[in-house]
């Protein structure tokens, strides 16, 4: 088995989803020695399913999220429409948008008008035409069954172009100049 | 049987290539307006080493290994935040080499009661070939690829599972994988693999969500 399967295969602990928040002290790093993918399911078993020898040669493991097992206790955040949204303006107190439903592309997009006051502070700078923000509804559900309703908005965020892609698109724009001319 | 609504979803994106995990600092992401810096200061502990990075910061869990870059949140209103912080990172390290990208959903949906709960298990895993063999058998998991319709993807794995029943709670958590080998027969070059990993970030990643949740409504529902 290659490095490569042991960073994507699972782990015992990954099986229930239920252990505890993640911390930096789960991380393991799995070594030749120590094949994580070769634990069986059932601790004290011997799986045959977990051994090499039974796998095709051609198969090439998937790549998976962190062995280390998402740990879902605590609250539960369910989320029941989530859009993605355009600010087309900003004004003093509010921003208008058009909203892209992530839930469900098929949906048409539709208008709206968000109070500044439902961003985190440190997103409202951000806020300008063309920028774009997140809005998720749905609810929280306590570890003691309690339900909230869960609203949250976040601004997308993307770093500044870099200056190979900044060229690139330079002399993409130059190419596309000259085929027009050309016509 | 009625139709059952995922009660939890863990999102991840795995990049695997050629990683500096020291670079993967939390301040790292502020500084190129990746994350708010009122976020990255907060972040309680962390672990960056030579080898490896990994702290949680605004509800999502940064993992990178020399050969491994994973983002995972069970927050699914950072969703789309882990999909901006994966294209903004290799966008600016639009040198890394990449090799491969998984875009992963798990979901747990809840199943009313354990009759159902076997059901389950019953219709995905028939048991009559093993009543001949074993007593009691049951279902501890099951792993199915193939490929998806109108999608660039290598392959779609599904693994089906039940969860431990707890507090008289049962439930069923299905892991929708989809996997995309970026250039197996190493001809095209980074910078062609880095255009790849944007444009799966970009135009796939948007149905997947809707897809994985949809296959597993249809697995639990029947």
């Amino acid at each position: 088995m290659s490095v490569l399967d042991t960073l994507t295969s699972q782990t015992a602990s990954d099986r229930n989803l239920t252990t505890k928040r993640l911390d930096p002290d789960d991380w393991f790093k799995p070594t030749l020695d120590e094949q994580p993918a070769n634990r069986t399911d059932r601790d004290n078993a011997v799986n045959a399913d977990d051994t090499d020898s039974v796998e095709p040669k051609r198969w090439k493991p998937p790549v998976r999220r962190s062995n280390l097992g998402i740990k879902l206790d605590g609250d539960r955040v369910k989320i029941e429409q989530q859009w993605e949204c355009i600010v087309l303006d900003v004004g003093d107190g509010v921003v208008s948008c058009e909203m892209l439903d992530l839930t469900d592309e098929s949906n048409p997009s539709e208008f709206a008008e968000v109070y500044k006051t439902e961003f985190s502070e440190f997103d409202r700078q951000l806020l300008q035409e063309g920028s774009v923000f997140y809005w998720s509804v749905g609810q929280i559900r306590k570890p003691t069954g309690q339900i909230r309703r869960h609203s949250e908005i976040r601004v997308r965020r993307m770093p500044a172009l870099t200056r190979t892609k900044e060229a690139e698109i330079a002399r993409k724009v130059q190419r596309l100049g000259k085929l027009i001319q050309a016509q | 049987m009625s139709a059952l609504l995922p009660e939890q979803e863990v999102h991840a994106i795995v990049i695997l290539g050629d990683f500096n995990p020291s670079i993967f600092h939390p301040t790292w992401f502020s500084q190129n307006d990746l994350l708010p810096a009122e976020e990255t200061g907060a972040v309680a502990e962390m672990l960056i080493t030579r080898e490896v990075a990994t702290y949680d910061v605004s509800d999502i869990n940064v993992q990178v290994e020399s050969h491994r870059f994973g983002l995972t949140t069970k927050d699914s209103a950072k969703a789309p935040v882990i999909r901006d912080l994966a294209m903004g990172s290799f966008g600016l390290l639009e040198h890394t080499p990449l090799q491969a990208v998984g875009l992963n959903l798990d979901v747990e949906v809840a199943v009313p009661s354990v009759e159902q709960w076997h059901e389950i298990g019953h219709r995905l895993a028939p048991k009559a070939t093993w009543e001949t063999i074993l007593d009691t058998p049951g279902m501890r998991g099951i792993h199915i690829e193939g490929k998806r319709p109108d999608c660039s993807a290598d392959v779609l794995n599904i693994r089906v599972q039940p969860s431990n029943p707890s507090k008289g709670i049962y439930s069923v958590i299905i892991r929708v994988n989809q996997h995309y080998n970026l250039d197996p027969k190493e001809e095209l070059s980074v910078r062609a693999r880095n255009d790849a990993v944007m444009r799966i970030l970009k135009e796939d990643w948007k149905s997947f969500r809707p897809f994985a949740l949809r296959a597993a409504v249809q697995i639990i529902s029947g």
